[in-house]
């Protein structure tokens, strides 16, 4: 059985089965959630709507040679998602990666903006991502509604959780939640793609950001260089004829390569 | 309508990446008027996008059908370029990447610059599945070190026979080692494969206008101080200053215009932003648009468009197309989950490699293939996170998310190491490129065809490679996680390594190649190759450095013969 961490309460870990949560998902919606029109599938999952529109994207592109100085603030293309896609967007990327006390949440570094450059990119390698969140958070509210009784944006962390936990188990198969599940996978990717791409997320990741250096590359700094030398030597190979930091290089013996080659 | 350059040219170069830009710096040098043409825009080395983020760009900088590389990659670049298509037999799935700006792909490439050895020029001596080269390493050696003064190259000398070295008083201090690159060369020095500082086209001080590299920008975008080499920055300037140079953007050279008795009298072209064709006259012309564009300029040309096209009396323009096999092993070190952080990104490319060492083995027969290849090190913490790479890191727990996937990302950020292979392909009849009968270009002229197999020598040493890497990163307590399927599964697609040379190979004999020892074509004796078509083999050495040597070289031989009269 497979066991799932629920990450979102920072307390105490809770730990559901998949069976666990589909039963929690019917118990959920035979507890009170009706069914208008045939909405949900078996095991009170809502369905997919298929029938939302997805708005059309025309725009020629940045071109083959564009400025690469002056992009502009808005970019290229005109935006077109909605202020609540972005407060639905900006909720899931929240549960994605949490704040902490010393990185902030993917809301707070424009995670929106960018979801709304990429979904508005008149390029058919992002397009795909147009039609999930525009079907995506619609059925998003379908599930809550059916779960909560509540669209996504009124859920509680918990109950936002519980959602996302059943995309999440749903990526591990082909079950009823396939478009749901590649949803979980796609914005998932994208959100920790363009957090860590921020100045914020590579200073979370402790990435040293290059910097113009006078002089020669000095290479690893000690405690780095201590690190790989003992790791080095606990592995039985040789640490001394290294070529280690700035030249010169004269330090230690000579390494010559003696293998199969002509004398 | 047309548009005539009527000024009087000694030499029209076609091109500007290694080739040209070497050609039209060496040609000025020598007194000579040179116009270049250039297909893509001219870009100042102050337009270079070094320091922006990705994060600054549309899509996190991600390649889309504009740009296929991102949208750093910098200048009309790409695989796929709407205005000029090319065609694929069935299965050959050729990736045909062109570069279209002032110095070409010397704004992009790796800078890795390794010599060719003196096996690599007589193959046909050694396995006779090529022919030897027209020139020998010792008659290559004083032209590989002019052309490497010009260049600039930083690193370190190996001693091997066949990896040779650059004087002293050329070779630029190498540049210090990241942590990952020091497991890997202990690692492989262990099992008996030699690694060293390797040779990169990388100032570490500066070179007359040039500046050393100060460490800090990608130099597959450009490098507007020159530190990184590319022929935009540190061939054209020079060539400028002699005042024998004129340069034409824009400008898509489609044929090379013939007189009565066959001798090349200037190209044609057209302006790729108005679609008006011009023409330029010159005692000379020297093709240096890249293998496969100077092939197709070669077969699109001669007299009423007829098939053969120019200088192909040989049957050989577009054959023996050859590209570099490559495959990625990568591995998870654990011991390097949360290791130190520092300052990764040094000279942005490899500061190490590990040269091929097999080649008494490979005489005695002892090994499935016939050639060699070197191995590249990469990842660590070395480039800043970009969105694809990300994956590798978040994925590892079942795409898991809340608390604790960001502790997740960091201790694995930097614990990976991948181990690049890159081989020698030995040409074969099923490679190469063709005019395509139906389909046309923008302009209405006929678009590469390209046919393109691997053959077992080629897979053979794929799985060589795959053994060996999986030998030097369990040595170093690593875990192979991906790379070790099957070879034909793994193996590089066709073009992909960008390294497509053989089109116009030279040679000794006119009848089974299109150029001579100085890249003059056997049947049009003021028409030169200088790009990478004229080379007879592929060897597991960067072409960059050898196309720049023998255009060098072969520019004196020009100049020389432009000065007699001759031309």
């Amino acid at each position: 059985m497979v066991e799932l961490a629920i990450g979102s309460t920072p307390k105490r870990q809770i730990k559901l089965s998949r069976r666990r949560m589909i039963q929690l998902a019917i118990s959920m919606s035979a507890l009170g959630a009706c069914d208008p029109g045939g909405e949900t599938l078996q095991d009170g999952i809502a369905k997919w709507p298929d029938d939302v529109p997805v708005p059309e994207v025309q725009h020629a592109g940045y071109g083959q040679f564009p400025d690469y100085f002056e992009i502009g603030e808005t970019g290229p293309w005109p935006k077109i998602l909605s202020s609540q896609h972005k407060r639905q967007l900006e909720k899931l990327a929240d549960l994605i990666l949490p704040a902490t006390e010393t990185a902030p949440a993917p809301s707070e570094v424009g995670i929106a903006d960018f979801f709304d450059d990429w979904t508005s990119a008149p390029y058919p390698w992002m397009s795909d991502t147009r039609k999930t969140v525009h079907q995506g958070f619609v059925w998003l509210d379908k599930q809550a509604q059916l779960m909560f009784k509540q669209n996504w944006l009124e859920l509680s962390g918990s109950q936002a959780t519980q959602i996302v936990e059943m995309m999440q188990e749903a990526s591990r198969d082909e079950g009823p939640l396939i478009q749901a599940a590649w949803m979980y996978k796609n914005l998932r990717e994208l959100t920790i793609g363009a957090y860590y791409t921020t100045p914020e997320g590579e200073a979370d990741l402790g990435h040293v950001t290059a910097q113009p250096i006078t002089g020669d590359y000095p290479g690893p700094t000690e405690d780095a260089l201590d690190h790989v030398r003992d790791l080095i030597v606990s592995l039985d190979l040789d640490w001394d004829d290294l070529p280690v930091g700035p030249p010169p290089y004269d330090r230690g013996k000579p390494y010559v390569f003696i293998g199969d080659e002509p004398k | 309508m047309t548009n005539v350059v009527n000024e009087d040219y000694d030499v029209v170069v076609v091109g500007s990446g290694g080739g040209g830009g070497m050609a039209a710096y060496r040609l000025t040098s020598l007194g000579v008027k040179v116009c270049l043409v250039e297909q893509g825009p001219s870009q100042d080395p102050g337009e270079i996008p070094m320091f922006q983020r990705d994060n600054e760009a549309p899509l996190r900088a991600v390649g889309t059908p504009d740009k296929n590389w991102g949208y750093f990659d910098n200048g009309i670049c790409g695989t796929w370029l709407p205005d000029q298509p090319y065609t694929s037999e069935e299965g050959a799935n050729f990736q045909w990447y062109r570069a279209q700006v002032l110095g070409g792909r010397t704004n992009h490439y790796a800078r890795h610059s390794p010599r060719m050895g003196p096996y690599d020029f007589i193959q046909g001596d050694l396995d006779g599945l090529s022919p030897n080269w027209p020139v020998t390493y010792e008659e290559m050696k004083p032209y590989y070190d002019a052309t490497e003064a010009v260049v600039g190259i930083s690193g370190a000398n190996t001693g091997m026979y066949n990896h040779p070295g650059t004087p002293e008083d050329i070779l630029q201090p190498a540049i210090a080692p990241r942590t990952y690159e020091l497991l890997m060369m202990a690692s492989a020095r262990k099992v008996g494969v030699p690694a060293f500082q390797r040779h990169n086209a990388i100032l570490t001080r500066n070179l007359g206008d040039r500046l050393a590299c100060f460490y800090a920008t990608p130099c597959m975008r450009g490098c507007s101080i020159g530190a990184a080499f590319s022929s935009s920055t540190s061939l054209i300037p020079l060539a400028n200053k002699t005042g024998k140079l004129t340069i034409l953007t824009r400008a898509k050279v489609c044929t090379v215009e013939t007189d009565k008795d066959g001798k090349a009298t200037g190209v044609t072209f057209v302006d790729t932003q108005t679609g008006i064709e011009g023409r330029i006259k010159s005692r000379a012309v020297v093709l240096a648009a890249s293998a496969c564009a100077t092939a197709q300029i070669m077969l699109t040309s001669g007299k009423n468009g007829s098939k053969d096209g120019i200088a192909n009396s040989s049957g050989q323009v577009g054959r023996n197309l050859t590209d570099t096999p490559a495959v990625r092993v990568t591995g998870k070190f654990a011991s390097l989950e949360n290791r130190p952080r520092y300052d990764e990104f040094g000279a942005n490319m490899d500061h190490v490699y590990m040269p091929w060492w097999g080649y008494e083995a490979q005489k005695k027969g002892t090994m499935d293939f016939p050639r060699g290849y070197h191995i590249e090190v990469g990842q660590g913490f070395r480039d800043a996170p970009d969105l694809n790479a990300m994956k590798q890191y978040s994925d590892r727990n079942g795409l898991a998310f809340g608390e604790g996937l960001r502790d997740e990302i960091r201790r694995h950020w930097g614990s990976f190491i991948y181990l690049d292979g890159r081989g020698e392909m030995v040409a074969n009849d099923k490679s190469y490129c063709a005019l395509d009968a139906e389909v046309k270009n923008k302009w209405g002229y006929p678009v590469l065809r390209f046919s393109f197999e691997w053959s077992d020598y080629e897979y053979n040493q794929i799985a060589h490679m795959q053994e060996t890497f999986s030998t030097i990163i369990e040595r170093a307590g690593g875990e192979v996680v991906s790379g070790l399927g099957a070879p034909k599964d793994e193996i590089s697609k066709p073009g992909g390594m960008v390294h497509e040379v053989g089109t116009t190979r030279m040679g000794t004999d006119p009848d089974s190649t299109v150029c001579n020892a100085y890249g003059q074509t056997w049947d049009v004796d003021n028409l030169y190759v200088m790009d990478g078509g004229v080379l007879p083999t592929n060897p597991h050495k960067n072409p960059t450095l050898h196309i720049m040597a023998l255009a060098y070289r072969n520019c004196e031989n020009l100049a020389q013969r432009l000065k007699q009269g001759e031309i």
